[in-house]
């Protein structure tokens, strides 16, 4: 009986394929090219993270795209059963090593990759070696060497989204980079063929969600070889990201395009596809409202679920629909509320999906003499004035500005479509707005920097005075250590004030310094102009 | 040695808060208080005003941790003291409602509230500011949200200003939406019909954040080195989750989560992730039926059962699960009644034709239970036989809460100065994380996220 339904099965199976194969005309595979590279991504706060991505390339890999984190989005066709990577290793640098790609959930055969940890040398592919009971395994399918090319087939490709990443080295290797999406659809903009319980599969735009983090000091340790047996970092045993990635880019008000999709229209099904390629669980929640999820996996659910959150573990794939009831912006953030970058707020897991088209533009401009940036505070994002001074925005939108004065200048209002004296206006986008921020130029002045409360010094020690000055405060600056009573004690009669705004002193406090005790202040003053001076905010300590 | 003596003080409070829990048990006369507290806003219109103030709140370990924490403006629920966490805000289903936030904190604030649609911010005081999620109030000002609560359920609310720091310095609550069907379901189904209903929040707190906040050096917290060390229901760490609510000595932590049941009661216990982290709140005692999630009813779309059984849930953070708990006693293996295997007492008409034998042990057998006895009864164990001979005193340890008797609501011999913390002779089961290490507090045991269910005699009245 069960054989004969296999059959009856497998000869429907067949029978299907090829209906589909000459539905879907032309194309009867999906193929990719991938190079894995080197990259180096720029977190918000400069910081500079070596990281390694998979990179597009043209057939037979005549040209090829920079890598990026995540990789290109592999997407199969409907109808489609086959995908074929070819990947060719092009990973550089102090430390390299083989790369492949795997694909949970989706059936292919691989052969595992067997190698003596002591040395690192391959023992066996396939099945664990005879009687060898101390090899590893490396890799969950076939290596590509550094500077070789692989293919990776799949012929069976199931519908749905899928996490594509390094199968090789994973602990290292995924949070280096190796990882992307893959996605199959049922039919044109239909997710997963109707389950007779969970129908609503179609929808009309979609967009990708892909978690990741970053912990600098893996990257930094690979990439500059300090990462393995007998080096400086053994393992991932003490991974803590610093950096909270939404399609590899942390929140940050300034940067970069404020969604990832801009095409969603009003009252259309929106499908988003949740994906996490971290090491640590996320919970991304949608903020204002519910959204069905209707598959998990890749496998759709008999029946859809209604949730405005999802437990989103390493390597999990969602997929959700929903359908706003207005134009504008839905925020989805992570509610383990790893929402900064490294300790800067705001941050990390918050991103936006623009629903309506973006067409009104905001444009700022800054107007005076005096300099000073820019900042939107709220919903989407995207101005950094100074560096990102214009921006489209769904009609309707209220966008919030905030104003902030260098040092030596001051604010002194709004004006253009912005009103207001304060430093933070609010303008509302249903047209093409202006708005200009007035700078104006104060006198010159010293801010001291450091030290400037809570640290602790001890005489004998060599400490560094730091200082901002701005509109030309003089050519020198006298510093002074002083407590709540009695006289001051002189650090530096004549030091120069420094350069670009900035000024430092190397302080090598005497071992017989006179001030001791937590409540001790530098007080920092021009040469020039003593009412141009500045105070530590708070007392430091300077122990005896 | 210092800190040795510093490590006994706790253990010491322990003792004195169970010696107080039953104490309060024994002779605390307080009016009978419903199961949730809350503010129970006025229908069809509910307004709650909210204050975001400072304040401390009590660790089990002695600690007093620096929180920020909504407050009742209006100074009723709590005397207007800073809660944590924040004051649980109870509507009905379809209410237009208002919260109006003011800020008594330093920096900029607000309230988020997920799974509800179409909520409209609005300054009432003050300039605001557009904040990354929401509307926010800067210090001294004040903010107005307004939402329909259309769909009935358990939801959460918290800051969506900062929310990595705020919602850890305890700017989170709970909000609960009654369905129209009436006050004893939770949806709008008969699935979700109660006789009883306890909240659990769960929470934690990192205290090294909260002391930065306290001094001033809030630009020295770095997130991402999150580690919490004190892990909270209802804002208090076990066993002050015993004590009742609004119980004096936790000013700032007036819930509660002691869960008392009759057998057979329909327990709705509705548990919210308010924290960072994930946490598996395992109930002991038997499995629950979790029949709703994120304020939705578990069902297909044609009314199809997708509520399922478990012993323990993973409530994830901003995440709100409903589930039904009844103790049955089922296959507890005897009669937790006491009714003995003879027929007692002799009726009148002694011997009589229900005085029978069937077993020949030489005594009457057991009647049938009464329709009384059968409404408390889970089946298959009338007149069981406790399995084991309760073994000699000399040869037991005793736990304070045992009362002398296997028996629900019986009580026998005890050692002079054992027990007494369980004058009803419930049966009380532990709840709690089974994330183990958070049965702690800063390291000390037992404490953190741990309450009981208890389960007592059918003629204990519970409030």
């Amino acid at each position: 009986m069960n054989y004969l339904r296999t059959r009856k099965f497998r000869h429907l199976a067949v029978a299907i394929f090829f209906l589909i194969t000459a539905m879907a005309g032309t194309s009867i595979a999906a193929e990719y090219w991938l190079q894995a590279a080197n990259l180096n991504k720029t977190m918000p706060d400069g910081q500079v993270i070596p990281m390694w991505g998979f990179g597009e390339c043209t057939s037979g890999f005549a040209t090829c795209n920079p890598p990026t984190v995540p990789g290109p989005e592999l997407v199969v066709p409907p109808g489609d059963n086959n995908l074929t990577v070819h990947l060719r290793n092009n990973l550089t640098g102090l430390f390299v090593e083989p790369v492949s790609i795997i694909i949970p959930g989706q059936f292919t055969t691989q052969a595992p990759v067997w190698i003596d940890p002591s040395t690192g040398t391959v023992t066996g592919t396939g099945s664990r070696p005879a009687l060898d009971v101390t090899s590893r395994v490396r890799s969950l399918t076939h290596e590509t060497a550094p500077g070789a090319t692989q293919d990776y087939v799949w012929n069976n490709v199931k519908t749905g989204t899928y996490l594509y990443e390094s199968g090789t080295h994973q602990q290292i290797q995924v949070p280096m980079g190796l990882y992307g999406a893959m996605r199959k659809d049922a039919a044109a903009n239909q997710a997963y063929t109707p389950g007779a319980t969970n129908p609503n599969t179609s929808y009309d735009s979609q967009v990708t969600l892909l978690f990741s983090e970053i912990d600098p000091a893996i990257n930094n340790a690979v990439a500059t070889n300090n990462y393995g047996p007998g080096k400086a970092m053994t393992s991932t045993n003490d991974y803590k990201p610093k950096y909270f990635l939404i399609n590899g880019e942390p929140f940050s008000s300034g940067r970069g395009a404020i969604s990832p999709t801009p095409a969603a229209n009003p009252s259309d099904t929106i499908l988003i596809r949740f994906l996490s390629a971290g090491i640590i669980d996320h919970v991304p929640v949608l903020h204002g409202s519910h959204m069905e999820i209707l598959a998990e996996n890749g496998n759709l659910y008999p029946f859809s679920k209604q949730q405005y959150s999802l437990l989103l573990a390493p390597g999990k794939t969602f997929d959700a629909i929903m359908t706003p009831a207005n134009g504008g912006y839905i925020h989805v953030y992570d509610r383990r509320l790893f929402l900064t970058n490294a300790a800067a707020s705001p941050g990390g897991m918050l991103t936006y999906i623009t629903v309506g088209a973006a067409n009104q533009l905001l444009t700022v401009t800054k107007a005076g003499a005096g300099t000073g940036k820019v900042v939107t505070t709220n919903l989407p994002g995207g101005i950094d004035c100074g560096l990102d001074c214009t921006e489209n925005y769904v009609s309707g939108t209220m966008v919030g500005l905030k104003a902030t004065a260098n040092p030596g200048s001051a604010f002194a209002g709004w004006s253009g479509d912005a009103a207001g004296a304060g430093t933070t206006t609010t303008v509302a986008m249903n047209a093409a707005k202006t708005a200009i921020a007035t700078f104006n130029v104060t006198g010159p002045s010293i801010t001291l920097t450091s030290p400037n409360g809570a640290e602790i010094w001890q005489r004998g020690q060599t400490q560094t005075i730091t200082w901002n000055f701005a509109n030309n405060p003089g050519g020198f600056v006298r510093i002074q250590a002083l407590k709540p009573t009695g006289l001051p004690v002189s650090v530096s009669f004549r030091t120069p004030v420094g350069t670009n705004g900035l000024g430092s002193f190397i302080w090598r406090i005497p071992a017989t310094f006179r001030l001791t005790g937590s409540d001790i202040k530098i007080k920092i003053t021009s040469t020039a102009n003593a009412t141009v001076t500045d105070t530590s905010d708070n007392a430091f300590t300077l122990n005896p | 040695m210092r800190r040795n003596s510093m490590i006994r003080i706790p253990k010491q409070r322990i003792v004195i808060f169970l010696g107080l829990i039953a104490a309060f048990l024994l002779f605390d006369a307080a009016p009978a208080p419903a199961a949730i507290q809350g503010i129970t806003g006025a229908s069809p219109n509910p307004v709650f005003n909210l204050t975001a103030k400072t304040g401390f709140i009590s660790a089990d370990d002695g600690n007093h941790i620096f929180v920020w924490g909504f407050a009742d403006g209006d100074g009723a629920h709590n005397r207007g003291r800073t809660q944590y966490p924040g004051p649980t805000l109870i509507v009905n289903q379809n209410d237009n409602v208002t919260i109006n936030l003011t800020n008594q904190l330093t920096v900029p604030i607000s309230i988020i509230f997920p799974g509800q649609e179409g909520v409209n911010a609005q300054m009432v005081t003050g300039t605001g500011n557009l904040g990354l999620l929401t509307l926010e109030a800067n210090p001294g000002e004040t903010v107005r949200y307004i939402f329909q609560a259309s769909e009935p359920g358990t939801y959460t609310y918290y800051s969506g200003t900062r929310s990595e720091l705020q919602v850890e310095m305890g700017l989170f609550g709970a909000l609960i939406v009654r369905p129209a069907m009436g006050a004893n379901f939770a949806y709008n189904h008969a699935d979700s019909a109660f006789d009883r209903e306890y909240l659990f929040v769960l929470s934690e707190i990192d205290h090294r954040f909260h002391q930065l906040v306290r001094f001033g050096k809030t630009n020295q917290i770095d997130n991402t080195a999150f580690f919490p060390v004190y892990w909270f229901i209802n804002g208090r760490a076990g066993f002050d989750t015993a004590t009742r609510d609004f119980y004096p000595f936790l000013p700032s932590q007036p819930y509660g989560s002691f869960a008392r049941m009759h057998p057979l009661e329909r327990i709705l216990v509705r548990m919210i992730g308010g924290g960072r982290d994930l946490h598996p709140f395992h109930l002991h005692g038997n499995h629950h039926r979790t029949i709703a999630r994120d304020g939705r009813l578990l069902k297909g779309p044609t009314d199809q059962d997708l509520s399922f059984l478990a012993f323990t849930t993973a409530v994830g953070p901003g995440q709100t699960f409903d589930a039904i708990f009844t103790w049955t006693g089922e296959n507890i293996g005897w009669d937790v009644y006491g009714h003995m295997d003879v027929d007692n007492p002799p009726t009148g008409n002694f011997p009589g034709p229900e005085d029978v034998d069937v077993n020949g042990n030489g005594f009457f057998d057991c009647a049938d239970p009464t329709p009384a006895e059968a409404a408390v009864e889970f089946g298959g164990d009338h007149c069981k036989p406790f399995p084991v001979a309760i073994p000699d005193q000399k040869d037991l340890t005793f736990g304070p809460f045992w009362s002398g008797s296997p028996f629900l609501g019986a009580s026998g011999a005890l050692p002079p100065g054992e027990g007494g913390f369980n004058p009803t002779s419930g049966f009380l089961f532990m709840w709690h994380s089974h994330s183990e290490k958070e049965l702690t507090s800063n390291n000390i045991f037992p404490g953190g996220m741990l309450t009981f269910g208890i389960v007592e005699h059918p003629s204990v009245p519970i409030p």
